[in-house]
């Protein structure tokens, strides 16, 4: 028994120092991870730096444009804003008054053509009273023709005039319409194009910071590329270190626990070192993370349950 | 030394009928101071008018106690079927020997001044305030316009119509005088619709304000009459378009029933005298004359005291236009036979006939509308018994010799006619208004007695009758009037002549 437990003691020695040294080598691999990690971002961030939007601003004859991280905004000079207002207003007045039908219009233009007219139908009825009155006729009063046959024709020349007019001037306000579409769709049209000249000047800028923006755009894989790389690192930096220990509790575990699940040996190292729970498990369980799941692992293994 | 007896002629005396106007001194013997109850014969006599019988014979119960029978017109239906229709005593009568009351039923008269016109197979009547009756062949019966198959509209309720130019003319219309309404093309009930109209002459008169009083066709004219202004319109065939082509200013119609077409004139009673549209063909204008002129101011006179409506007729078979003044109860009478130089119409006068209204028939016949129904113009009796007195009397003769001094010694009248009768020879000197008088002794002759036995009577007529009675006269003066005067009792009478015999004296 005695050898026994010196040649438990020199395994746990051995068993000790390889882990010592496995832990060592573990924690420099995980160091070595870290490291990697840590360059990995310090360049991702440079690279991020890089790739960050920076405001500019572009500037023409007609205005300029200020770029910020909020969105764009543009600015045109105060004669092109007073062009612009001015057509877009002159234009949406223009559109403004239509869809309201020609009823008005018309009237209004039918009674402008009757104005008109009014005074030389004024001068033919008076001309064809003088005329009856010779003829001895006026207050002639028929029932085939109202009053005398001439006062039916004239009339009836008159409504037929009128008549006439009130289609011209159907006409005239649906043709007045049109044109006021048309004028007001170029204006309004127009309103836009100090906007669009102004768009196109600031396009040679735009174009540039376009390429710039591209450039940046590239940057973005190779930052997370990078990011990636730091992560490679630091989980084969944890993996690296995760097997040293691995090995290294393997070999304790094979030092220490030969024979697998037995209770007199448990019973043994219980008496022999009443806190060797502790001492054992600090042993096996010294780094944290790893060394908790490898303590968690080890205390699913019969005889190692003490360890959990 | 014994003076020559002379003789004095005067040969057809009242040859150009009565001269009230001129001054009776030196006046043309033809002139007569006085033709009362005469006529001027064909051969330019004097000559007593005729008398009148009756037709109707129940006139005294049917008109009562009015003023008789006031229009009458003969209706003659296009299947010749005739029907005499009368107005009066607020009523309206058919019928000729009997006057049977045709007074629609519910129609209100009141008044009897109807104009009658017929036209186109219909007799229309109308009177100012009046729905205008119709008689038709085909209804039968006199009814109010609005009644009748034909009528359309509103009739006019005029005093005037005249039917001329394929209508009816209507105006005076009580509270509108200006306006002349017509009726629809050969309907005279039509008054709405197809070719009616009317024509508003107040624009027209020339004269200040004036009403239509009467209307007229003459010459192809449609001529209006005021009572100060004539229009005259050309083209009435079609309203629509007819024209004024001339207005007479200052002239007018005051008569509505003293409008007559005498053929070759038209005659009317104006407020200056009885005048007429003469016609000039070559200048197409319408001069006037004054037909009244020889007794203008007696007819003026009348006319001023005349309340009564103003009748007149024309007589082509008789040759003479007679106006009536119920008022003055006299009748004056132009001959339009034979006008004078100065463009009258030789006049007579009428007194003691008193007739209200005449009218014409198709036979020619004058009918007299009389207090007691409507007579014929025929024979020698007034109401076919009464005798009635023609009478002549001439203006002062001075047988050109004013300053001398005449004595009629013998005075010999030639009367010419049949006639049972007698006659009275007066004279009168310087003026008077007295007269000599002497009965003249006539020959009778037999004349035709209706319903008296000639079994074995032996009667023998040797035609017309001439007699040459022969007066001797008295007295002196410096002119001298004379005159016959005649109970006309069924036989007519005419004065052919005057032989004067007298001893031409002294000067004055």
């Amino acid at each position: 028994m005695g050898n026994d437990f010196l040649g438990l003691l020199g395994g746990l020695a051995e068993a000790g120092g390889a882990y010592a040294l496995g832990e060592y080598g573990a924690r420099q691999a995980q160091e070595t991870g870290q490291l990697g990690k840590t360059l990995a971002e310090s360049y991702a961030g440079r690279l991020q730096e890089q790739a960050q939007f920076r405001p500019f601003t572009v500037t023409t004859g007609l205005g300029g444009l200020q770029a910020q991280p909020g969105g764009l905004t543009t600015t045109l000079t105060p004669e092109q804003q007073a062009a612009q207002q001015q057509l877009f207003s002159s234009g949406l007045g223009m559109l403004g008054g239509l869809g309201q039908g020609t009823e008005a219009r018309t009237q209004q233009l039918f009674s402008q053509l009757q104005q008109m007219a009014a005074p030389e139908q004024e001068r033919q009825r008076l001309a064809l009273e003088e005329r009856l009155l010779g003829q001895g006729r006026l207050g002639l009063r028929t029932a085939q023709y109202g009053g005398a046959p001439e006062q039916l024709a004239l009339e009836k020349a008159i409504q037929e005039q009128q008549f006439a007019n009130l289609l011209g001037a159907r006409q005239q306000a649906m043709a007045e319409e049109q044109q006021q579409y048309n004028i007001g769709s170029g204006l309004f049209g127009q309103s836009y194009v100090p906007q669009q000249q102004y768009t196109a000047a600031l396009q040679p800028g735009l174009a540039q910071m376009s390429e710039i923006g591209a450039l940046q755009r590239q940057l973005i894989p190779a930052l997370g590329q990078q990011y990636g790389f730091g992560l490679e690192s630091l989980i084969g930096g944890e993996t690296v270190a995760g097997n040293i220990r691995q090995a290294g509790l393997q070999g304790l575990f094979n030092a220490l626990l030969p024979d697998r699940g037995n209770p007199e040996l448990e019973a043994i190292l219980t008496a022999m070192y009443p806190d060797s729970k502790e001492k054992i498990a600090e042993l096996l369980g010294a780094q944290p993370g790893v060394g908790g799941l490898l303590t968690s692992t080890l205390s699913k293994i019969p005889g190692f349950g003490w360890l959990g | 030394m014994a003076q020559q007896l002379q003789n004095i002629t005067i040969a057809a005396p009242s040859f150009y009928g009565v001269n009230t106007q001129d001054s009776p001194v030196q006046q043309d013997p033809g002139f007569a101071a006085q033709a009362n109850n005469a006529v001027i014969d064909k051969s330019g006599r004097i000559t007593a008018r005729k008398g009148y019988t009756y037709v109707s014979t129940n006139g005294a119960d049917v008109l009562g106690s009015s003023r008789g029978i006031t229009t009458l017109a003969e209706f003659i239906a296009n299947d010749g079927t005739v029907a005499v229709v009368s107005a009066g005593n607020n009523k309206i009568f058919t019928g000729t020997t009997t006057l049977v009351d045709a007074t629609p039923a519910l129609y209100t008269i009141t008044g009897d001044n109807w104009k009658f016109v017929s036209f186109n197979d219909h007799l229309y009547m109308f009177q100012k305030g009046h729905e205008p009756l119709v008689y038709s062949d085909h209804a039968g019966v006199v009814e109010p316009m609005t009644s009748h198959t034909h009528a359309t509209g509103t009739p006019p309720e005029g005093n005037e119509v005249l039917a001329a130019y394929g209508r009816l003319w209507v105006g005076d219309i009580e509270g509108d005088g200006n306006t002349l309404y017509w009726s629809d093309l050969l309907n005279g009930s039509g008054w709405s619709g197809g070719s009616t109209g009317s024509l508003d002459l107040q624009k027209h008169w020339s004269n200040g304000t004036d009403s239509i009083v009467a209307l007229a066709s003459y010459n192809g004219y449609l001529i209006v009459f005021g009572k100060k202004t004539i229009l005259i319109f050309s083209g009435a065939n079609s309203p629509s378009t007819m024209t004024l082509t001339d207005t007479i200013t200052n002239v007018g119609c005051v008569a509505r029933d003293s409008v007559q077409d005498i053929g070759t004139d038209l005659i009317f009673l104006s407020n200056s005298g009885i005048r007429s549209l003469g016609r000039t063909i070559q200048e197409k204008s319408n001069p006037i004359s004054l037909i009244s002129r020889n007794v203008n101011n007696d007819i003026l006179g009348a006319l001023a005291g005349e309340t009564l409506p103003i009748k007149s007729v024309y007589s082509q078979q008789e040759g003479f236009y007679l106006i009536t003044f119920p008022s003055s109860n006299i009748v004056y009478c132009f001959d339009t036979t034979l006008p004078l130089e100065n463009g009258a119409l030789r006049a007579t006068t009428w007194t003691g006939i008193k007739p209200i209204s005449f009218a014409i028939f198709d036979d020619r016949s004058l009918k007299l509308g009389l207090i007691e129904g409507f007579a014929t113009y025929t024979g020698h009796y007034d109401d076919s018994a009464s005798s009635y007195t023609m009478s002549y009397y001439s203006h002062p003769l001075d047988f050109q010799s004013p300053a001398t001094i005449k004595m009629l010694k013998t005075v010999s009248v030639a009367l010419v006619g049949n006639f049972t009768t007698q006659a009275i020879l007066r004279w009168g000197y310087d003026y008077a208004t007295t007269f000599y008088s002497a009965n003249l002794t006539l020959t009778e002759q037999t004349i035709a007695e209706y319903n008296v036995s000639e079994y074995n009577e032996c009667e023998y007529t040797s035609g017309l009758l001439v007699n040459y009675p022969r007066v001797n006269t008295k007295g002196s003066g410096n002119n001298i009037t004379i005159g016959v005067e005649t109970i006309v009792a069924g036989g007519s009478l005419s004065v052919q002549k005057f032989d004067i015999l007298a001893l031409i004296g002294r000067l004055y």
